[in-house]
């Protein structure tokens, strides 16, 4: 019953961020400031070591953002769950309690995201990415700066849900 | 899920060769919007709506009620008329230039008039990565189709990418994918006007034409979706590209703060005004 309500409770989140991401917080509208709120979320749930069905959730969530940003289907899926798999085989969820490692996974996560898809890209290399190191950097750290507080709060709640 | 945690690296390549693949994929011009994404531009209608027209209603009192009511309606209504005018200058220096086209030009006002559907913008791309996308409210139920142009009084905004019942989803001409097929204004030089995600760029351009900094970039109707002589931009900076210039031009119309545009629903009639 609680893996039900968790993952009612992480799919409201994510309609939640993407509806506030496309229309209050759309990047378009207030540029590279904007949070990535879904992508916050998909590096919590991968740090949440008790979520089952996580990949599924970061591929799913990765193609509704995929859908809604010009239809690149699978660009956004596919970096979102090298992303969850890369957060969870890479470290013991014991190292996820203290700040320090919190704040370098979001922000290493966030450049890993850019990176993935730059050599997406580049690889199909008519396109150029017209985003400057300089801009990635500065979206690493406002999800890093926006991601620490809000794993922290989602932590809580999810262990309420687990009790 | 123990696959995930023991061999994050030969997911993380496998997805990436897959992302690599699908992106190609995708890019195709032939390439066809899945069922499924209709469905998911259905399902985030409503909410988008709504928070569109709670922060719309929310906006409108604060400036109408709080703000000075009068100077925004007249600001309002000058800035419109405003935009107006530079339509019809624009028009009026074309028709200086090409005398014969004059009552060609004039008949696509009229034809503007009766054949564009206005509608809203009710939210942009979530995503980070790719934010030259925005969604617009009116859909399939108001006869929009794929393929369609948007745009507004001062010109090109983009063109429809997907189509939900009740929304849309527009590619705007800055997008890497966009190509517009275009002119320059004063001296008819012909190039296609490409996305860059930041801007505009104008490539192919003839390396012997006359171009200068501050040159009106117009749409040529060639490439079958735009109509003729829309506005796109100006041109900012001027490039050597081997054989060919490229310019960049800077968009007419403010795409980062679009409120209201027009959906030209029948661009195929406008092909008659061609040369």
């Amino acid at each position: 019953m609680n893996n039900a309500i968790t993952a009612i409770f992480f799919i409201s989140l994510s309609l939640l961020f993407i509806v506030l991401q496309s229309t209050l917080l759309a990047p378009i509208k207030i540029g590279s400031f904007s949070p990535d709120f879904n992508l916050i979320l998909i590096i919590i749930i991968a740090m949440l070591s008790d979520v089952k069905g996580g990949s599924i959730f970061a591929l799913g969530n990765g193609y509704l953002m995929d859908v809604l940003s010009g239809g690149l289907i699978g660009v956004n899926a596919l970096s979102r769950l090298s992303i969850y798999a890369a957060i969870r085989g890479t470290t013991n969820n014991i190292y996820y309690q203290q700040i320090p490692v919190l704040l370098i996974v979001i922000f290493l996560s966030t450049i890993f995201s850019w990176f993935f898809i730059w050599v997406v890209i580049k690889i199909n290399s008519e396109i150029d990415l017209s985003v400057s190191l300089y801009v990635i950097l500065k979206q690493g750290a406002i999800n890093t700066l926006i991601g620490l507080p809000l794993y922290l709060m989602i932590k809580k709640i999810h262990e309420r849900i687990q009790k | 899920m123990g696959f995930l945690k023991r061999h994050p690296l030969i997911i993380i390549i496998l997805s990436l060769l897959l992302a690599v693949q699908v992106f190609s994929l995708s890019t195709d011009e032939k390439h066809m919007p899945a069922p499924f994404s209709k469905f998911i531009l259905n399902l985030t209608y409503y909410p988008q709506k709504f928070t569109y027209e709670v922060t719309d209603s929310m906006i409108n009192i604060w400036q109408n009620y709080i703000d000075l009511v009068d100077v925004r309606n007249e600001n309002k209504r000058l800035m419109l008329e405003n935009a107006q005018l530079r339509h019809e200058n624009m028009q009026l220096l074309e028709a200086k230039l090409q005398n014969d086209r004059l009552k060609k030009l004039l008949e696509f006002k009229d034809y503007a008039q009766a054949r564009t559907l206005t509608a809203n913008v009710i939210a942009g791309s979530p995503s980070i990565n790719r934010t030259e996308v925005v969604i617009i409210d009116k859909g399939n139920n108001d006869g929009i189709s794929e393929g369609m142009p948007i745009a507004t009084f001062e010109g090109i905004v983009g063109r429809v990418y997907l189509v939900g019942d009740r929304d849309a989803e527009v590619m705007l001409i800055t997008d890497p994918l966009s190509a517009v097929d275009a002119y320059i204004h004063r001296t008819r030089a012909r190039g296609i006007v490409k996305g860059t995600g930041l801007g505009c760029v104008m490539e192919y351009i003839e390396s012997k034409t006359d171009l200068s900094i501050g040159d009106k970039v117009i749409s040529s109707g060639k490439d079958g979706f735009f109509p003729k002589g829309v506005v796109i931009g100006t041109v900012e900076e001027i490039e050597r590209k081997g054989n060919f210039l490229s310019a960049k031009v800077s968009p007419n119309v403010e795409l980062n703060s679009l409120e209201e545009v027009l959906v030209i629903r029948d661009p195929s009639d406008k092909m008659e005004l061609n040369e």
